[in-house]
C-alpha cells in the first residue's frame, strides 16, 4: 500500500508535467490557451508533490481510517488476473463483433469461474438476446456487428 | 498467423466479386444495400432535422437502408474526416457543413484531413445569407455610421473557426469596423442572450436566426451580408447598397459569400465510381427539387435551396483556387488575430 | 388571462388520455436509462428524438420530457446498491449512499432518494410555475459574469464534497479540472493537447470517466472474490418498510430538502453552469451545515437526500431559460430544445407569450412524470435491491457488458469503451488509495463553464466584470461558504467554553 502511495502523486506528476510541457514546447500554444493549464497543472503538480513528501514519510493524514482498510485484492496475481479478465471484453468485442463477442466473452467468463454448464448458457443466450433486441433492434445502436474485417 | 492473411485475402476476394467496378448499374447497385449517412450535426438540429425528413425519400428511390449517423465531433470536421475515408463504394453520404469544412482547409485546422477537392460534390440542400444586426446598446444605429467610426463595437461569436466568427472578421475588415470579438459563447441562442443584454452590441446571423431572434424588436438587422438582399428581409440593404466598397476590400466579403453558398451540401468521398455519384446526383436533384416536400420542409422552417454539383464545384473551387500562400498567412492573419486583441 | 386560469388551462391539456399513455410508455424507459450504468439521459433524449418526427407538439414533449425527468430517480438506485451511479449526476449519490447500502441500510437510503427526487422534481416544477410570468427578466439578470460565479463557487465545494481525506479530495478536485482541459478551448478553437488524435479532439468525455472511476473499481471487488455485493458488507434483506422509513426521512429533514432543492433549481435556471453540477453543489451545502458533517461519506442519509432532491429539481429550473430563450439549461435540456425544433416550435420570449398553456403543461408533465417514477420505484426498489445478493461471478461480467454496450450506444464510438478502462485503472487506484471521485467529476464538468465565462465577462467589460448587483450577491455568498466551518466553530466554542 505504501509504494502505491508514493506511486500515484508521481503518476500524476508526471502525466500533468508531460501534458503541459508538451502544450508549451512541442505544441507552442499562446499564452491565452496556456493560461489555465499552467494555473491548474501547476496547483496540481503542487499539491501532488506535497502528498509525494508525506507519503514518502510515511505520514498519516486527517480523515484516514486508522486501521488501513483491507485491500480490494489480495495479491498483484489476484488483481492482475482480475483484470486481465475484465479488460478481456475488449478484444472479445472487438475481434468477434459485439453481438457474438459479448455472449461468447460471458460464456468463458462464467465457465472459468466455476459457474455451471447450465447457467453459464442461459445467462450468455439471455445477454446475446438483449444486445440483439435491445440495443440493436429497439433502440437502433449501430454495433459493429460483424467481426473485425467483415463489417 | 495464417488468420490475419487469410481474412485479408478473404475481404479482397469478396471486393472484387461484389464490385467489379463500375461494370454493374448504378441503380441496381444501390437496392437493398446500407447506405451511412453521416451529419455533423447533433440530433434535433438543423442538419439532423434535413438528414431525417429526407431518408424517408432516399430509402423510397434507392431501395436501400439508409442509416443515419450523427458525428458532431471536432468543430463539425470529424464527419468530414469520417467520410474522406470511408471505403469508396458510394454507400457514405455526408450531409457536410460547407462553411466549417472549408475553413478547416484555409486555416490548416488541425484535425481536419481530407481534401474537399478531391471528394464529390452531390447537391446543396440550403444555404442562407447573412446579415449584420445591432443590439440597443450599439454604439451606432446604422452600418454606415459603424464604418470608419472611432468607438468600438463588441461583437459575440461561438468561435474563432467557425462561420460567425468568419462572417463577424471578413466584414470588419471589408467594411473598416473597430470591432472587437467576444468569442466562447455555447451557440447562437447564447450569444443572442449576451446581445440582448447588452454584453455584447451586434451579432452575425444567418437570416432565418435572425428573423426568429429579431422578432420584438430587440436585435436591429443593420446589413445583408451579401450582394442581393434576403428573401426574408425584402427591406434590409446589402452592404453593397449601404456604402462605397473598393474592389480589394470587396474581395473579402465575396470570399465569405462563396462559403455561404456552399451551406449544407451534400457529399462524398474520393474515388467513388462515376456513375454512382451520377446516380446520387439524380436521386438527390429529384427529391431535393420534388414541390410537395419543398413546402413540407418550409413549413418545418427549414427550408430548401437547392443548387447542384457544378455551382458548389464552382463555390468551392473560388475558395481554394485563390488561396496563394500569401492569401493565406493574410486570412488567418485577420480571422485568428486581428480582432481579438 | 390572468395566471391561475392559465394554470388551470394547462392542466386540462395534459390531461388526455394519449398523454397519458405516452407518459407510461417513457417513465419506465426512462428509469431503465437511470438504472443502467452507461446509459443516461442523453442517450435516452438522442434515442427517443427521431420517434417524435410527426407526433402532436405536446405529445411529443411529454414523451422527451417524461422519459428524461426520471432518469436520475432510476440512477440513484445503482449508486446505492452497487456504488455505480446510473448517470453521472449520481456521483454524488454514491458518497454516502452506497455506504448505507453496506452498512445494511440499503432500503432506507433508496427510500430517501426515491421520495427525494420525486419531490425535488415535484419543487423545481413550482419554482418554474411560479416564475412563469417573469421568466424573462430573471434569466437575463444572469449574465456571463454570474454565470462564472456561480461556477467558481461549485470549485470551491471541491474541498467538500466526497469522502476522505480533504488535501487527497483536493487533488482529485485538480485532477478532474486539469481533465476538463483537454480538447477545443471555446475562446480560441484550439484543440488542446489533442495528441494527433481525433477522438480528443473534444476532449475526454464525460460517460467514460464518471463510469471508469466507480464501475470498473467495483466490478474489480465483485470479480476478485466472486462474492456478491451483500456478502462484501453486512446486508440483510430489504423489506417495504426500510423503504418507507428512508421516505419518512426526507419529512424529517424538511429543511434540508428545501435547501437542497431550490440549490438545484437555482443551478437549473442559469444556464452555463450545467446542471450536472447541482447534486456536488446541493451536497457540499448540506456538509457545511450539518450538525453530524463528520459522519459525511459514512453512510449519512443527508447525504443521499441533498444530492438527489437537487438533481430532479434541476430539471424543473433547466426549463426555465430553455423556454424562455431557447437557451438549454443542461446537455439534456439542449437534445429537448431540438425537439422543440423538430416539432416546429421555437422556444423563446415570444414563445412563452404566445403558448404559455404549452409551458404550463409540461411543467405538469415533469411534476406527474416525477411522482410516478417515484411511487413505482419506491413499490420495486425491495425487488431490485435482490441484485446485491447475485453472485459476484455472475453480476460482474453482466454489468461489464452492459457497461461497455451503454458507453458504446452513447456515442457510437468505441474509443469511449476503451477510456472507460484507463479511467477504470484511476478509479480503482483512488478508491484503494482514499482518493473521494466525486470532486473529480464536479471539478471535470465546471471547467469550461469557468475559462469561458470568465474570458468572455473580461472581454465584454474589463477587469471590473464583478461590480453588478447579482454577482456581488454570489460572491458574498461564495466568501460565506468558505467561511462558514470556521464560524461554526467559533460560535460552538462560544456555546462550550
Amino acid at each position: 500500500m505504501k509504494q502505491l502511495e508514493i506511486l500515484f502523486p508521481a503518476l500524476i506528476i508526471v502525466f500533468a508535467g508531460f501534458v503541459v510541457g508538451a502544450g508549451a514546447f512541442y505544441y507552442q500554444y499562446d499564452m491565452q490557451v496556456m493560461q489555465f493549464p499552467y494555473l491548474v497543472g501547476g496547483v496540481l503538480i503542487a499539491l501532488a508533490t506535497l502528498r509525494l513528501v508525506q507519503a514518502i514519510r510515511g505520514k498519516r493524514l486527517p480523515g484516514e481510517p486508522a486501521e488501513p482498510e483491507e485491500p480490494t485484492t489480495e495479491s498483484l496475481a489476484e488483481f492482475t488476473r482480475t483484470a486481465l479478465w475484465l479488460v478481456g471484453i475488449l478484444p472479445a468485442a472487438w475481434l468477434l463483433g459485439y453481438l457474438a463477442g459479448i455472449p461468447l466473452y460471458l460464456l468463458a467468463y462464467f465457465r472459468a469461474h466455476g459457474e455451471s454448464w447450465m447457467v453459464s448458457v442461459a445467462l450468455s443466450l439471455a445477454a446475446l438476446a438483449v444486445t440483439y433486441f435491445v440495443f440493436i433492434v429497439f433502440l437502433r445502436v449501430h454495433l459493429p456487428i460483424m467481426p473485425i474485417g467483415f463489417q | 498467423m495464417i488468420t490475419r492473411t487469410s481474412v485479408f485475402a478473404i475481404v479482397a476476394a469478396l471486393t472484387f466479386v461484389a464490385a467489379p467496378a463500375g461494370a454493374q448499374d448504378a441503380a441496381a447497385f444501390y437496392k437493398g444495400k446500407n447506405i451511412t449517412f453521416i451529419t455533423p450535426g447533433s440530433p434535433g438540429g438543423g442538419y439532423d432535422t434535413y438528414m431525417r425528413e429526407i431518408i424517408p425519400h432516399l430509402e423510397k428511390k434507392t431501395g436501400a437502408t439508409v442509416v443515419p449517423v450523427n458525428e458532431p465531433g471536432g468543430g463539425h470536421l470529424l464527419a468530414v474526416n469520417k467520410t474522406y475515408s470511408a471505403k469508396p463504394d458510394g454507400l457514405t453520404i455526408l450531409l457536410n457543413d460547407g462553411e466549417a469544412s472549408l475553413l478547416g482547409i484555409v486555416l490548416d485546422v488541425a484535425g481536419a484531413r481530407y481534401d474537399l477537392a478531391k471528394m464529390n460534390w452531390i447537391s446543396r440542400i440550403n444555404a442562407e445569407k447573412r446579415l449584420i444586426l445591432f443590439t440597443k446598446s450599439s454604439p451606432y444605429k446604422t452600418i454606415k455610421e459603424a464604418a470608419g467610426g472611432k468607438a468600438v463595437i463588441k461583437f459575440g461569436t461561438t468561435g474563432k473557426t467557425d462561420a460567425t466568427g468568419l462572417a463577424t472578421t471578413m466584414a470588419s475588415h471589408a467594411l473598416g469596423l473597430n470591432t472587437s470579438i467576444v468569442t466562447g459563447y455555447k451557440g447562437s441562442r447564447e450569444f443572442v442572450r449576451a446581445a440582448v443584454q447588452g454584453e455584447v452590441n451586434a451579432i452575425s446571423l444567418s437570416e432565418s436566426s435572425a428573423l426568429r431572434f429579431s422578432k420584438g424588436g430587440r436585435l436591429i438587422p443593420a446589413a445583408t451580408l451579401a450582394h442581393e438582399r434576403s428573401e426574408l428581409f425584402p427591406k434590409v440593404p446589402t452592404v453593397f447598397e449601404q456604402l462605397k466598397i473598393s474592389k480589394d476590400k470587396a474581395w473579402y466579403l465575396d470570399f465569405h459569400e462563396s462559403f455561404a453558398e456552399i451551406g449544407r451540401s451534400l457529399l462524398t468521398g474520393p474515388g467513388v465510381p462515376a456513375d454512382r455519384v451520377a446516380y446520387l446526383r439524380k436521386v438527390f436533384d429529384e427529391i431535393l427539387n420534388d414541390k410537395a416536400f419543398a413546402a413540407h420542409m418550409e413549413e418545418k422552417k427549414r427550408p430548401i435551396r437547392y443548387a447542384n454539383a457544378a455551382t458548389l464545384e464552382k463555390a468551392a473551387k473560388a475558395v481554394l483556387d485563390g488561396l496563394t500562400p500569401e492569401r493565406k498567412k493574410e486570412l488567418k492573419g485577420i480571422i485568428l488575430n486581428k480582432y481579438y486583441k | 388571462m390572468d395566471y391561475f386560469t392559465l394554470l388551470y388551462d394547462g392542466f386540462v391539456r395534459v390531461m388526455r388520455p394519449d398523454i397519458f399513455v405516452i407518459m407510461l410508455a417513457a417513465i419506465p424507459f426512462g428509469l431503465v436509462f437511470g438504472i443502467v450504468p452507461g446509459l443516461s439521459g442523453l442517450t435516452a433524449l438522442a434515442i427517443l428524438l427521431p420517434f417524435i418526427y410527426g407526433m402532436e407538439p405536446l405529445a411529443g414533449l411529454a414523451l422527451l420530457l417524461s422519459a428524461h425527468a426520471v432518469v436520475y430517480t432510476g440512477g440513484s438506485v445503482s449508486a446505492i446498491l452497487l456504488g455505480i451511479p446510473g448517470s453521472p449526476p449520481n456521483a454524488a449519490t454514491v458518497v454516502d449512499g452506497y455506504p448505507m447500502a453496506r452498512q445494511g441500510k440499503g432500503g432506507q437510503a433508496m427510500g430517501a432518494a426515491l421520495m427525494a427526487s420525486g419531490l425535488g422534481g415535484v419543487f423545481g416544477v413550482l419554482v418554474l410555475v411560479a416564475i412563469l410570468p417573469v421568466l424573462e427578466p430573471i434569466v437575463l439578470s444572469f449574465g456571463s459574469p454570474e454565470t462564472f460565479f456561480l461556477a467558481l463557487m461549485g470549485v470551491t465545494f471541491i474541498a467538500v464534497v466526497g469522502e476522505g481525506p480533504m488535501q487527497k479530495g483536493l487533488i482529485a478536485g485538480a485532477l478532474g479540472i486539469f481533465l476538463a482541459l483537454f480538447g477545443y478551448q471555446s475562446v480560441t478553437s484550439v484543440p488542446r493537447f489533442h495528441f494527433d488524435t481525433d477522438y480528443l479532439l473534444d476532449g475526454f468525455r464525460i460517460i467514460p470517466l464518471a463510469l471508469g472511476l466507480f464501475a470498473i473499481p467495483e466490478l474489480i471487488a465483485l470479480s476478485a472474490k466472486g462474492k456478491s455485493v451483500a456478502q462484501q458488507g453486512s446486508v440483510s434483506n430489504v423489506t417495504f418498510r426500510h423503504v418507507m422509513e428512508g421516505c419518512a426521512a426526507v419529512f424529517t429533514h424538511w429543511w434540508l430538502f428545501l435547501k437542497s432543492s431550490t440549490i438545484g433549481a437555482v443551478v437549473g435556471i442559469v444556464p452555463g453552469v450545467g446542471g450536472e453540477t447541482s447534486p456536488f453543489v446541493a451536497y457540499a451545502a448540506a456538509k457545511q451545515s450539518s450538525r453530524t458533517a463528520s459522519t459525511y461519506g459514512q453512510g449519512n442519509i443527508e447525504g443521499v437526500i441533498a444530492p438527489e432532491s437537487s438533481n430532479n429539481a434541476k430539471e424543473g429550473g433547466a426549463l426555465v431559460p430553455t423556454l424562455a430563450f431557447g437557451i438549454p439549461g443542461s446537455t439534456g435540456m439542449a437534445l429537448l430544445l431540438g425537439g422543440f425544433l423538430i416539432l416546429g416550435l421555437e422556444p423563446g420570449p415570444e414563445f412563452l407569450k404566445e403558448h404559455m398553456d404549452l409551458g404550463v403543461g409540461l411543467a405538469m408533465v415533469v411534476a406527474i412524470a416525477n411522482i410516478m417514477a417515484a411511487a413505482v420505484m419506491i413499490l420495486l426498489a425491495k425487488y431490485i435491491a435482490r441484485l446485491t445478493f447475485v453472485r459476484g461471478h455472475i453480476l460482474a461480467p453482466l454489468l461489464l457488458a452492459v457497461v461497455v454496450l451503454g458507453t458504446y450506444a452513447s456515442k457510437n464510438n468505441e474509443m469511449d469503451v476503451v477510456y472507460v478502462f484507463i479511467f477504470g485503472a484511476l478509479g480503482y487506484l483512488m478508491k484503494e488509495l482514499n482518493y473521494s471521485r466525486a470532486p473529480l467529476i464536479l471539478g471535470f464538468v465546471l471547467t469550461n463553464s469557468i475559462e469561458s465565462y470568465l474570458h468572455i465577462s473580461l472581454r465584454s467589460f474589463g477587469p471590473t466584470f464583478f461590480l453588478r448587483p447579482i454577482s456581488l450577491l454570489i460572491i458574498a455568498l461564495l466568501v460565506l461558504g468558505i467561511a462558514w466551518p470556521s464560524l461554526m466553530r467559533l460560535g460552538n466554542r462560544r456555546k462550550s467554553p
